[in-house]
């Protein structure tokens, strides 16, 4: 075999760009701790770690969804408790007025605080929570309920927001006020009315609805407990399912710092023996004997 | 004839041929196109005389001619070699230029502003009411638009700059021609069917020349009159050039190439490279690109166009534009965010139907029966592995082309220790020729001396 010169050289800078690119390639995996910059570095890699980015978004995702649900049920649980407090407290007015020893006027004066409490009732169904009416079904800008001393008048619709917490449940976070305050309302007018016209007969009968009623408040809280429990179970999960994840990140996108290093110093230490042994090799020459 | 000046000068004239021919070599050892040069040597073909004895002694020695030592095959090897990293180089080159231009692994990328817009319609959906809420659902379109607008006009920078680079190889493709033709009309001027030099120098180009397209290149008993082709397109014959030239075909948004009204399609080298990248991946994957574009307005806006806002605006346009050129958001959206469309009842803004079913489209398989991230991140996937093909046969092909050189040089390589040592034989044996002259001299000098 002949070797020449020119050949030496070429071969020997071969060599020397090759270990170049590999060392600059574990250098940049050092420096970002990544185990690619770009796609191209590791697509398959690069693929798996894209479709963790869509997993961890929507997880993510319904994160947000659960909290606001959260916020908005504890509001509608807050309300619904104030609501039972009212109708306990309309349920003694009544009782009191059952009483034979008041009179007339003294039970004109209890109906009296028994409309204080419809309008107060009228009040929490109509209260706004961010700015919106959380017991007009979807019509969430609209009033829900107009009173006239009365009646009462329903003015959102049947249908209920609902917020997706998870890929299969959705999670119910306005009322129809229609549904959970007018029946209750109109027990409190029949309760006001039997008291005004001094009807023992009715304030007794109107006292079991209120207190049907006020179990109904609590049937509602009960239920919206659960389902703040139920999302705060699905938000635990979430979170266990995102630390799983970025475990598998790790795994999958960041470098093994011990292995890249050696890699680094090895392919180092096989750049200086290249330079030093073609610089022996080259060094020797006939010339330097003539 | 008894003593004689003659035998010792053919053996000097030897001697200094030889030398030259070494200085040649050495002055030639950096050109990896040079073929080393011997001096074949043979004896004079002349008797001393007609019978006896002398009509057997040998009248000395001559260079008959200056070989060059090569190997065709290794040659020819290496072109082809040289034409393959030119081919995978100029595809790479340009693949790695896209991948940059969609920078999936940084910042915002495609990928992430489709997330945060399909995302941000879910977070509208569940409080439509408040105009903050509907103006990012607003923005994240907007980012979403802006990006693949400009990821599009980078594709067409791509474009230009493979145009360019095209035209520019072509040039120089038309130059190495040019200089071959050159070569040939020098070599029809010496009159020797063995002008080394000449043909060393036309090595030299043709080596270019591979590294371009892949020519075939034949020769016939005159060294001038050779002919250079590509398919069945007549680049160069003898001393007549025909310019390759390189044409724009605006219907099909295409370039195709010609040489003497033959069009031919190179298969490697870096004028193929370019031509094919520029031809088909370049396209293909602005086609692509444009698909999702497409499909993605159309969804977005069928849903969109059907709803309501909270003005009771409807059959709006959330995008504008009709591709990933043209796509932005409809402006009127940008200025009242009341008429962005969430709603599927008139008057009912809690009703958010349609903002979750822009949210539900990142499941909804309208790609190829594939979701939109699921489609795009197969079309990522595949630029990288396109890249990566082109990366790993251009090493491939130049471990395979430097060791294919590495033989070629072993052929006809200069290596300047074996020129050195025989410059010392040559210059021994110019002293031994020498001494013979001189010798003959004495024993003239020596039989004068008798007179």
């Amino acid at each position: 075999m002949r070797v020449t010169g020119y050949d030496k050289f070429q071969m020997t800078q071969h060599y020397l760009t090759k270990i170049e690119t590999e060392s600059v390639k574990k250098q940049q995996q050092i420096a970002t701790g990544k185990q690619f910059s770009r796609v191209s570095d590791d697509p398959v890699r690069v693929n798996r770690s894209m479709l963790m980015d869509v997993t961890e978004s929507r997880l993510n995702q319904y994160q947000a969804n659960v909290n606001d649900t959260k916020s908005l049920l504890q509001y509608m649980d807050v309300t619904f408790d104030s609501a039972s407090s009212a109708l306990e407290e309309a349920k003694e007015i009544g009782i009191k007025g059952a009483n034979d020893t008041y009179s007339d006027s003294d039970r004109v004066t209890l109906s009296n605080s028994v409309e204080e409490i419809i309008n107060q009732v009228v009040g929490l169904a109509n209260s706004q929570h961010l700015d919106r009416y959380m017991f007009s079904g979807e019509k969430i800008n609209v009033k829900p309920i107009d009173y006239d001393g009365t009646t009462f008048t329903y003015n959102g619709n049947d249908k209920n927001m609902s917020v997706r917490v998870s890929d299969d449940v959705n999670v119910t976070v306005t009322e129809s006020a229609e549904q959970v305050f007018v029946p209750a309302l109109n027990e409190l007018i029949k309760l006001r009315d039997a008291l005004k016209n001094n009807d023992q007969d009715g304030i007794e009968a109107a006292l079991g609805g209120v207190q049907a009623e006020s179990n109904e408040f609590i049937d509602n809280r009960a239920k919206i407990g659960v389902q703040i429990q139920s999302v705060e179970l699905l938000n635990e999960s979430y979170s266990q399912v995102k630390l799983d994840l970025s475990v598998k990140r790790q795994e999958n996108d960041d470098v093994d710092m011990t292995t890249a290093i050696s890699d680094f110093s090895y392919m180092q230490s096989i750049y200086q023996a290249t330079i030093q042994s073609s610089l022996k090799m080259m060094q020797n020459s006939i010339l330097d004997y003539i | 004839m008894g003593l004689d000046f003659n035998v010792a000068l053919t053996g000097l004239s030897v001697g200094e041929k030889m030398i030259s021919v070494a200085q040649n070599n050495i002055a030639n050892a950096q050109n990896s196109s040079y073929a080393r040069q011997r001096a074949e040597v043979n004896v004079v073909g002349i008797t001393q005389g007609t019978s006896g004895v002398n009509s057997q002694l040998g009248s000395g020695a001559i260079v008959e001619e200056i070989s060059r030592i090569r190997d065709e095959l290794f040659i020819q090897q290496s072109r082809t070699e040289l034409g393959s990293i030119g081919y995978y180089s100029a595809a790479k080159d340009v693949l790695s230029n896209i991948e940059t231009v969609f920078n999936e692994t940084g910042e915002n990328s495609i990928s992430d502003l489709m997330q945060n817009f399909f995302n941000s319609f879910e977070e509208v959906s569940k409080f439509p009411e408040q105009s903050s809420y509907r103006l990012s659902a607003i923005y994240s379109g907007k980012m979403l638009s802006d990006k693949l607008r400009g990821v599009t006009e980078q594709l067409d920078e791509v474009k230009n700059q493979t145009d360019q680079k095209l035209t520019t190889e072509v040039t120089q493709v038309n130059q190495l021609l040019k200089k071959i033709a050159d070569v040939n009309k020098r070599i029809e001027n010496v009159q020797t069917d063995k002008p080394n030099a000449l043909m060393d120098e036309r090595d030299k180009y043709l080596d270019e020349l591979s590294s371009y397209v892949d020519v075939q290149v034949k020769y016939t008993t005159k060294p001038q009159d050779m002919t250079i082709k590509v398919g069945n397109a007549t680049l160069l014959a003898g001393t007549n050039t025909y310019d390759v030239k390189a044409m724009y075909v605006k219907e099909r948004d295409e370039w195709v190439l010609g040489a003497s009204d033959v069009q031919f399609k190179p298969k490697t080298g870096s004028l193929a490279g370019t031509l094919n990248t520029r031809n088909g991946y370049i396209a293909t994957y602005q086609n692509d690109l444009n698909k999702l574009v497409k499909n993605l307005i159309n969804e977005v806006n069928t849903i969109h166009n059907s709803g309501y806002g909270m003005d009771g605006s409807t059959g709006l346009d959330f995008f504008q534009g009709t591709d990933s050129r043209t796509i932005k958001i409809n402006t009127v959206l940008e200025s009242s965010p009341e008429k962005l469309a969430l709603s599927s009842e008139n008057g009912v803004i809690g009703n958010s139907d349609l903002a979750k079913a822009i949210a539900d489209l990142k499941e909804k398989p309208f790609m190829d029966s594939k979701p939109p991230a699921n489609f795009y991140q197969e079309y990522t996937s595949r630029l990288a592995m396109d890249l990566n093909i082109a990366k790993q046969n251009e090493e491939i092909h130049t471990d395979i082309q430097k060791s294919l050189e590495s033989q070629r040089q072993e052929v006809q390589g200069v290596n300047v220790d074996e020129e050195m040592s025989n410059l010392l034989m040559v210059q021994k044996f110019y002293q031994a020729n020498a001494k013979t002259l001189s010798t003959t001299k004495d024993m003239l000098d020596q039989l004068f001396s008798i007179i």
